[in-house]
């Protein structure tokens, strides 16, 4: 942004009563420490509980409550989970013991600096969440649950800064992809304020600045923003705002941003968008019936009762085959078509690949919707149940509660939410097209390209989101079965069927 | 010296009375919470996987048709004793659940029996994975407790 500029939308922070709760140091602490009560039950009831997960606090309030209500604030707001992350508590006491000790913490090795170990947990948590029926088993929920918190703790503990959030942890990775399309950004609010400052505390450990490492003058977008608010709290001149900014406006351009570089010199960052974009497609397909008929083929195929071999089929045909091939392909198309034979074919996909954040985020918001929809009432009566357990309530548990909308009004509402993704896509083709193809020009200003060149390099992107839009309009119209193989089954139980899955 | 003395005996006010307060209240809120935690341990929401003493009763469970399919059907419980008598009169609570939390549980209910079969019409709402409670109360008054796996398909 020009030290000129100042920002334009609407500030949260300057709001009467939202914004001084948002500027007070302890907000953040406020939020996370309910969230943390309620990741505590859930742990609690996922372990001791009821073992079928339609009766447990810990399989409802994660798969259908905390799922949906994530991509719903994202699309309205921007990464307030990460904002409430009750993980970040118990990192707080690692640090505390690593200081008592007299540790400041390792820098994070430089291979690890970048997005691949979480591109890579991501992916093994999706075929772990096929695989293993996590949604179907409140007691592996709960570990997941208890993975992360010990997680967050040993890696913070270990290394300086963020690194979990900014290196591991797989929800945030999410959340930086869906908030990647937010109508909020955390932004300063005018660039003459910052010149101005000599301190740079929005940025420095010891004024508490921010520990992912996004200097807020040239922080451009929500990429590695976990809206802690740490740079606002920190900057003595007040001058950091939660702005709002026109939804998924950040994937048009490819400017340096700090803490990250530029997008399209990231194969870790496209890699991500892959794997989330057609990580949605292929979440939701293994819902639904064709895909266990098809599991069931490959099993046979591959000449083994078990279906395990046959999932990861399909998974590295869903996640890594066919999206290569997809991109590959628009992109040989995308640079034939435009004149531009001479760039280098990573560089043309590891740009245009953002094009696809919107609609991916839709088909997850289309199917965490529907779970949350259907069944986002169900929480009423699983906590009347835990509180009858408990000797707290003793009226009638509601277990007709359930849906949140009237049945019909679910695919009406899911295919909405693919339509915007879609849109979104189909204008960020063409968007980051009329810049790709534009020409330095004299004084800074850019020269764009003929229509017919722009069109050129945007078709083929445009063409495999309408491709993937059908696509996803046919999955939501498949009748969904839900399986879980591993129905409350006894823990001595576990060890060998893990072993055979993995076998 | 003097100034040592002067601060140990100041009162404690202002931001020092507030970050003492905060850290009482941190010390306080993880006590509660282990306090909570035990409570908790020792309530009767801990399950156990198999409910109620081992009995001799022999509970089978099939369905009309077989296998069952989204909608409409029927599940046929039939009740032996353990030489192989039917036992009629009892009472039987089904609870169907899903697989996938967020659905909500079929409740169906029947009494008499016939040679010791109960005939219960049944809604499958979904297709996929289904656990079938059975709780029955016996006209002696002994109460068994089955699960059963049934998985709905949604179409022939």
């Amino acid at each position: 942004m020009p030290d000129s500029v100042q920002a334009s939308g609407v500030d949260l922070i300057g709001w009467p009563v939202l914004g001084r709760f948002l500027s007070w140091r302890h907000a953040r602490i406020a939020m996370q420490i309910p969230v943390l009560i309620l990741a505590g039950l859930a742990i609690f009831d996922g372990l001791a509980g009821p073992s079928l997960a339609p009766k447990n606090f810990a399989t409802v309030s994660i798969w259908l409550h905390y799922r949906g209500l994530v991509v719903l604030a994202l699309l309205v707001a921007g990464n307030l989970f990460c904002m409430a992350c009750p993980f970040m508590l118990t990192r707080s006491a690692g640090r505390w013991m690593r200081e008592r000790l007299g540790g400041h913490g390792w820098p994070v090795p430089a291979a690890l600096r970048n997005k691949w170990l979480a591109v890579g947990l991501i992916v093994a948590f999706f075929v772990s969440y096929e695989l293993f029926s996590l949604w179907a088993s409140p007691w592996l929920t709960a570990w997941i649950a208890i993975g992360y918190f010990l997680c967050a703790f040993v890696v913070d503990t270990i290394f300086q800064g963020a690194a979990f959030c900014k290196y591991v942890c797989p929800l945030g990775h999410f959340n930086f992809f869906g908030s990647l399309i937010s109508p909020l950004e955390v932004q300063v609010r005018s660039q003459q304020g910052c010149a101005a400052c000599r301190t740079k505390d929005c940025i420095q450990p010891l004024a508490h600045g921010c520990e992912l490492w996004l200097f807020q003058p040239r922080k451009t977008g929500n990429m590695d923003c976990t809206f802690c608010l740490d740079c606002v709290h920190a900057c003595p001149y007040d001058n950091i705002g939660l702005i709002a900014r026109t939804p998924t406006a950040e994937l048009w351009d490819d400017p340096f941003r700090s803490g990250i570089g530029r997008f399209s010199r990231r194969s870790d960052l496209a890699a991500l968008v892959a794997v989330l974009t057609f990580g949605s497609f292929m979440n939701a397909f293994a819902m639904i019936r064709p895909v266990y008929g098809l599991r069931a083929l490959l099993a046979r195929s591959l000449g083994t009762a078990s279906e395990a071999p046959g999932l990861l089929v399909i998974f590295a045909l869903g996640l890594v085959v066919l999206p290569l091939i997809l991109l590959t392909i628009t992109g040989l198309a995308s640079r034939r078509l435009s004149g531009a034979q001479a760039q280098p074919l990573g560089t043309v996909v590891r740009r245009y690949i953002f094009a696809l954040v919107p609609l991916g985020f839709g088909m997850w918001l289309a199917h965490y919707s529907f779970h949350f929809l259907t069944g986002g009432l169900t929480v009423v009566p699983v906590a009347q149940s835990f509180l009858t357990d408990v000797g707290v309530f003793a009226g009638q548990v509601q277990w007709g509660l359930g849906p949140v909308v009237p049945g019909e009004w679910l695919f009406p509402i899911e295919a909405v939410f693919l339509y915007l993704g879609g849109f979104g896509s189909l204008v960020a083709a063409f968007q980051i097209a009329q810049r790709s193809t534009a020409a330095p020009g004299e004084g800074g200003a850019a020269t764009h390209a003929s229509p017919m060149r722009v069109l050129g390099a945007a078709a083929p992107w445009m063409i495999l989101c309408l491709f993937l839009l059908g696509y996803g309009l046919w999955i939501l119209i498949q009748p969904m079965e839900m399986r879980g193989t591993l129905l409350a089954r006894p823990i001595a139980e576990w060890a060998p069927l893990i072993a055979g899955a993995i076998a | 010296m003097a100034k040592v003395r002067a601060i140990e005996d100041a009162p404690v006010t202002g931001p020092r009375l507030r970050a003492s307060l905060w850290r009482a209240g941190r010390v306080a809120s993880c006590l509660l919470g282990v306090a909570l935690v035990a409570q908790l341990a020792g309530c009767g929401r801990i399950q156990r996987h198999s409910s109620g003493a081992p009995d001799s009763f022999k509970v089978t469970l099939t369905t009309e048709p077989a296998p069952p399919l989204v909608g409409d059907g029927l599940v046929i419980v039939t009740l032996a004793d353990s030489a192989g008598r039917p036992v009629d009169g009892a009472r039987l609570n089904l609870e169907g659940n899903m697989s996938h939390a967020g659905m909500v549980p079929v409740f169906e209910q029947a009494t008499g029996g016939q040679q010791g079969v109960y005939r219960v019409p049944f809604q499958w709402t979904m297709a996929g994975d289904w656990i079938i409670d059975l709780k029955a109360t016996l006209p002696q008054g002994q109460r068994l407790d089955r699960q059963f796996p049934i998985s709905v398909l949604a179409s022939p």
